[in-house]
């Protein structure tokens, strides 16, 4: 699989960007579909890869990108990367990606599998000009605009809907991004949204600028002491992300190894388009020594929440925030941009070769308190206005093996702290070694370290993951994660825990064609009714087996089959699910077809199936599907000139189960749903 | 009394094996108990057939502190190479004065070829106060193969008399087979894995890794599904003095931490 996207990526017309050596677009598609194998959770996890893929999609300068940026691709291995650093020591700046290949631990698989995220800037072409002459007339502008919209009626558009409930705008969703980006050097860009539902309108005074979501920043890296400035919208990645941790740390993955550890990357400007991920404000990096940073921000934004008045308190209380970004009818428009919160954050961070250490102190504050409905499982949510969070992390290379920590403390809570280890014992064998605990009255809200819930909070776990590689032919990997929960949690009435173990063995046939058997089970305490007057909470195993084969039958054509298997068993109860899936892929002069026809049949919502679909440029579209029926899609990609591209997709599911799709205001009257998107990308 | 129910209860329902793990070794605790291609000392108390691995006549003692009160583990082990094969003797003990399990064990084990067999009969001990006593023998047997330098295999089958606890019930000893293989990947680096069959239970997997730095001191961390098990190790091996130590957690029974130390006899 993953040779057929080099190969893909390869064999594409060369597109020139100005000074860059022939390389295509990053095809993220095929590299996140290896990445993501599962979504558990119910977090929307198209917009968290949205994210990761606005960092990946603009490629890194090989000689300036930093150790943390490198393991940020979670392309290379522990060894890899201080090759490539140790090279870079003694060597100088590369001349070109090609150099790659007197690095040593460097393949050709692995130089290939860099590529499309990276570059060499030729030091010549840009001597005698600014960065602000850069900015305005350097060829780095990428526009996108992208229209969506599901043909079929929802509910909420109709007469069905409550006066109240009805959605005020069109069923048209708008996207509209434009950014202009030198890594290592300046980024300015705004991102604008519409979803479905929303309409468009300016109205100053409820925040409203056309678009219900508006995003932009403006970006200047490495000028004299400032290492890093972004005004406006930004995230934060600090550590291993237990206090400061942005939208992009993925959980776990067949990738088992490179991707448990958080890379430090200090701020970041932020492109993504979920609502709930960013802050807004001012982030200064600043250089006091060669070795020492200091880092501080602020920000002050309005968030979504549900407030609720009491008669008697005039300020009333925030029982929840709300992450969808949906601002569609009545209730959701009460909640839009209703609690105000500032954050503000300093840190302190030393590094040398082989030590990284920093200090961290994380300050939110919201406008109107944090009070919860009282149940049981959230005891110990956070309440009240104000959380202070100190911390410190701490990494160091030794001996070929790196370490990475991190502490933190909610200032009158809890503590929550992890520690991992990336090593290579053995010369075909990486290995990654994780422990975490956090406390159930640990509090971070931008926190994003590894877990296994959505938060840091309230859980324990042991990690082990390892990727063998045979030979070039044979990979093997796997992981082994175990979690406790001391405390209860939603539709689980009892401190519980679980484990979860997968295994992939790859087999790469040739160039194009390879295959993969994927294995994986879990096992998660749950409520078994929720029924009952009392509750009784047991262990559900769901399982997953997934047979997938990637070839190419010509330069211009290639295929995928697969097959994905599994059960869920609770209480002496066992579902099955089930779902195949054939893809073509079709290269034509300038065009690039691709389609999928697949069938899926489901016992219940616990076997639903989840499956990545090919998407416009930085467009994602992660769907799960339970029931019956089939789910096909084409897309197509038109390269206009080399400054323009074309997209058009169609998507359609039929469900033979059912004569309603969805429920409440999101419910479609029929079996079936047609999904059309159009987008055009212009760079200049 | 509370004491003794609450042990009941662990060995009866929520534990796999209907009585304890009689594996033992503070290294192989960190390894997630995954033995059966075991080569050092402690093949003597869990696959005899691993006795051939050792090169000097040894002796070793370990001892397990549980969470639960009374339900210590201890053994005490004696392998000695001789001109014909390699003799073994261990005694092991579970429990306090309320209940305990005792095993005294007598084991052989020859290299044939790339394989090694071994045997063992254990004189197997249950005391409960205020219920009685009872003993009983029982037969294991068990084989490791050397495949190549990089894959072993291993193989025990325990109680292969089916012998009963007592003769007004049917209640039987455990009768296991366990299977389990072992990588060596580098000079420095081991992985064990294997999977336990109680013909009682369902079946468990147990896996581990051993990582030797500096030549003396050995990493060692492991977990066993679907116990909720995790292990984890430390070993210092010089010249002839061994210690190792080892930590394992298990969702039902908690913490459990335990010491070893072997010693090897010089060469006569």
């Amino acid at each position: 699989m993953r040779r057929a996207c080099l190969l893909l990526v390869w064999c594409w017309p060369a597109l020139l960007l100005a000074q860059d050596y022939p390389r295509k677009d990053v095809d993220l598609a095929q590299w996140m579909e290896q990445l993501f194998p599962f979504q558990d959770e119910d977090a929307n996890y198209e917009d968290l890869y949205e994210n990761l893929a606005q960092l990946l999609a603009s490629p890194m300068d090989l000689n300036r990108a930093s150790e943390e940026q490198l393991r940020a691709l979670m392309i290379l291995t522990n060894r890899q990367v201080e090759r490539l650093l140790a090279h870079r020591k003694e060597n100088g700046s590369l001349l070109s990606v090609y150099e790659l290949q007197s690095v040593e631990g460097f393949d050709l698989e692995t130089i290939m599998k860099l590529m499309p995220f990276v570059t060499v800037r030729d030091p010549l072409a840009h001597v005698d000009r600014s960065w602000v002459n850069q900015l305005f007339t350097g060829k780095s502008n990428d526009f996108i605009l992208r229209y969506e919209r599901t043909l079929e009626s929802r509910r909420g558009f109709t007469e069905a809907a409550s006066e109240a409930s009805r959605y005020r705008g069109s069923p048209d969703k708008w996207y509209l991004r434009y950014r202009n980006h030198r890594p290592g050097d300046f980024s300015v860009g705004f991102t604008a949204e519409k979803d479905a539902g929303e309409s468009m309108r300016w109205d100053a005074a409820n925040h409203y600028y056309g678009f219900d979501y508006v995003s932009y920043h403006a970006q200047i890296v490495n000028k004299g002491r400032v290492k890093n400035l972004i005004i406006g919208d930004f995230q934060t990645q600090v550590g291993q992300g237990l206090t400061l941790g942005s939208a992009f740390g993925i959980g776990k993955n067949a990738e088992s190894v490179a991707t448990v550890r958080r890379a430090n990357m200090g701020f970041l400007p932020y492109t993504s388009v979920f609502e709930a991920g960013y802050m807004r404000g001012a982030a200064l990096s600043l250089r006091l020594t060669d070795k020492l940073t200091a880092h501080g921000f602020y920000s002050s934004r309005l968030r979504d929440a549900n407030i609720e008045t009491d008669s008697t308190e005039s300020r009333g209380s925030a029982t929840s925030l709300l992450l969808t970004g949906l601002h569609r009818n009545q209730p959701e428009l009460e909640n839009r941009h209703r609690l105000r919160e500032q954050n503000t954050g300093a840190v302190l961070s030393f590094k040398n070769q082989k030590l990284d250490v920093g200090a961290i102190l994380h300050q939110t504050r919201f406008g109107t308190p944090l009070l919860r409905n009282n149940n049981p499982y959230n005891g110990f949510y956070f309440e009240g206005t104000t959380n202070t969070n100190a911390g410190a992390y701490l990494n160091f290379n030794f001996a070929s093996s790196t370490f990475f920590s991190e502490y933190s403390h909610s200032l009158g809570h809890g503590h929550a702290w992890v520690a991992g280890l990336l090593m290579n014992p053995a010369p075909k064998l990486e290995m990654a070694l994780h422990l975490r605990s956090y406390a159930r009255h640990f509090y971070s809200f931008y926190g994003n370290a590894f877990a296994e819930s959505t938060g840091v909070q309230n859980e324990q776990g042991a990690y082990w993951g390892w990727k063998y590689l045979f030979s070039r032919k044979h990979i093997l990997s796997g992981y082994v994660d175990f979690f406790e929960f001391p405390w209860l949690r939603f539709r689980v009435y009892r401190p519980a825990g679980g484990f979860e173990t997968l295994v992939r063995y790859t087999h790469v046939f040739s160039r194009g064609t390879s295959a993969f058997v994927q294995f994986r089970q879990e096992q998660k305490d749950r409520n078994v009714s929720a029924d009952a007057p009392t509750y009784r909470v047991a262990p559900a195993t769901r399982r997953n087996v997934w047979f997938n084969a990637d070839y190419q039958a010509t330069p211009r054509w290639s295929f995928k089959s697969r097959i994905q298997l599994s059960d869920f068993t609770l209480a002496g109860k066992r579902t099955l699910g089930f779902m195949a899936l054939q893809d073509v892929s079709l290269r034509l002069a300038k065009w690039r077809f691709s389609g999928r026809f697949a069938l899926f049949d489901t016992d219940d919502f616990d076997n639903r199936q989840y499956t990545y679909e090919r998407d416009a440029f930085l467009a994602f579209s992660f769907p799960f599907f339970s029931g019956r029926g089939m789910r096909h899609y084409v897309l197509a990609h038109y390269q206009l000139t080399s400054q323009v591209d074309l997209w058009l997709r169609w998507a359609r599911t039929e469900y033979t189960d059912r004569q309603r799709i969805g429920s409440g205001n999101d419910a479609i009257d029929g079996n079936t749903r047609n999904d059309v998107k159009l987008q055009a990308r212009l760079r200049f | 009394m509370l004491r003794w129910m609450v042990l009941a209860w662990v060995l009866s329902g929520s534990a796999y094996a209907q009585s304890v793990s009689t594996t033992m070794g503070a290294r192989w605790l960190a390894l997630g108990q995954a033995a059966s291609t075991g080569s050092d000392i402690w093949a003597a108390q869990n696959n005899p057939a691993g006795m051939v691995g050792v090169t000097n006549a040894s002796g070793a003692f370990t001892y397990e502190v549980a969470a639960l009160p009374g339900a210590d583990r201890l053994a005490t082990a004696l392998v000695v190479p001789a001109a014909y094969g390699h003799w073994g003797m261990s005694v092991f003990r579970f429990g306090d004065a309320v209940y305990s399990e005792q095993l005294i064990s007598a084991s052989f084990a020859n290299k044939l070829g790339i394989a090694s067999l071994g045997g063992r009969i254990n004189y197997v001990q249950y005391t409960a106060e205020g219920i009685g006593r009872s003993h009983h023998l029982t037969v294991d047997f068990g084989g490791v193969a050397e495949l190549s330098k990089t894959v072993a295999i291993g193989a025990l089958v325990t109680n292969l008399t089916r012998t009963r606890k007592s003769g007004a019930t049917d209640e039987r000893l455990p009768s296991r087979l366990i299977t389990g293989v072992r990588f060596t990947l580098s000079e420095r680096f081991r992985w064990v894995g294997e999977v336990e069959k109680d013909i009682d239970y369902k079946p468990v997997w147990r896996s581990g890794f051993e990582y030797n730095y500096a030549q003396k001191v050995f990493f060692r961390a492991g977990y066993q599904l679907p116990l909720r098990t995790v292990s984890f190790g430390l070993g210092l091996h010089k010249s002839r003095l061994g210690i190792d130590y080892g930590f394992q957690w298990q969702r039902s029974l908690g913490p459990a931490h335990q010491g070893t130390l072997i010693y090897k006899f010089r060469k006569t």
